[in-house]
């Protein structure tokens, strides 16, 4: 697969010009994975070159909570999102295990190259901000609608 | 503008940086009881609370039932900044309250106007939002395993009021 074509393609990035879809794809590394690959371990706190965020290409990944006996948090991920973005912001422990459900194909952006978008001041650090707050929130708002529902069983 | 009011928002900007923040939201002075905003309706604004309290609310089968309040520096309506979006609960004023909005669109402005200070503000959020999607996460996990009502009452106000 084309990397640069796949995020193109990718709504999160809409916003990225060529250059900077270019430049995104350069600091970024496709991956092939059959069904029941663990990407992200809830819990794991390593810090390592391995310590990644994930943008699902293709394929679904799953996403769960230990803890979570009614499977409430429990969701599978849709080509464009990206995952494993709280670990690599606050530097805490894996918040949740993600696992392959099939064929899945990703690119993964390391630490290094995530803090270097993140902390840089060019157009495409605040654009890629854009991309990571948009996806922390739809997660945060996602979860206070759950939470809504645990309100109102109660 | 009260300078510890933005600092959640603001925390990697000077003051020149926070000034021109500040000018891109706009401010909106309320009496208490005024709704600011209903649960299910659209939204397209970052409400901050400059000075008073907001609380936050939904309608369980006709019940009020508080989701928690949001003192001077707290926010909401995150999602609403970056994307088409309806409230999930309705926002009211408790007392005389200041609150600065920042829409989606003087966002959308700011970015092209001042991409540095847009920069350090999304930075923020995306510090601000990990910290509090973690947050959510341990909350309705405790709640699905073990409901136990007051932890889970007291979680639900960090969460949703996050005051300064």
């Amino acid at each position: 697969m084309d990397l640069a074509a796949a995020l193109r393609n990718a709504s999160a990035f809409a916003e990225l010009d060529a250059g900077e879809i270019d430049a995104l794809a350069r600091a970024m590394t496709i991956e092939s994975h059959g069904d029941g690959h663990v990407f992200i371990r809830e819990g794991d706190a390593r810090r390592s070159v391995s310590d990644a965020v994930f943008v699902l290409l293709s394929g679904v990944v799953r996403v769960t909570r230990s803890g979570d006996p009614r499977k409430a948090l429990q969701r599978e991920l849709a080509p464009g999102e990206l995952f494993g973005l709280i670990a690599l912001v606050d530097r805490g422990a894996r918040t949740a295990t993600c696992t392959a459900v099939g064929p899945v194909e990703t690119a993964s952006l390391n630490r290094a190259a995530f803090d270097h978008l993140l902390h840089s001041n060019a157009e495409l650090a605040c654009k890629f901000q854009l991309v990571v707050a948009r996806q922390l929130a739809r997660d945060f708002d996602r979860l206070q609608r759950v939470l809504r529902e645990a309100i109102a069983r109660r | 503008m009260g300078a510890v009011v933005l600092d959640r928002l603001a925390a990697h900007m000077d003051a020149t940086q926070r000034e021109v923040l500040r000018t891109a939201m706009a401010a909106l002075e309320v009496d208490a009881g005024h709704v600011l905003f209903r649960d299910g309706q659209p939204l397209d604004a970052l409400h901050v609370v400059d000075t008073g309290a907001l609380g936050l609310s939904i309608d369980v089968d006709g019940r009020d039932v508080a989701l928690g309040r949001i003192t001077p520096g707290g926010f909401t309506g995150e999602l609403s900044l970056l994307d088409p979006t309806t409230a999930h609960a309705t926002a009211t004023a408790l007392e005389p309250t200041r609150i600065l909005k920042l829409s989606r669109e003087a966002l959308t402005k700011l970015r092209a106007t001042d991409t540095v200070v847009a920069s350090l503000l999304l930075r923020a959020l995306v510090e601000d939002l990990a910290e509090r999607v973690r947050h959510a996460n341990t909350i309705a996990v405790d709640d699905a395993a073990a409901p136990k009502r007051g932890w889970f009452e007291s979680a639900l106000a960090k969460l949703f009021g996050g005051g300064a």
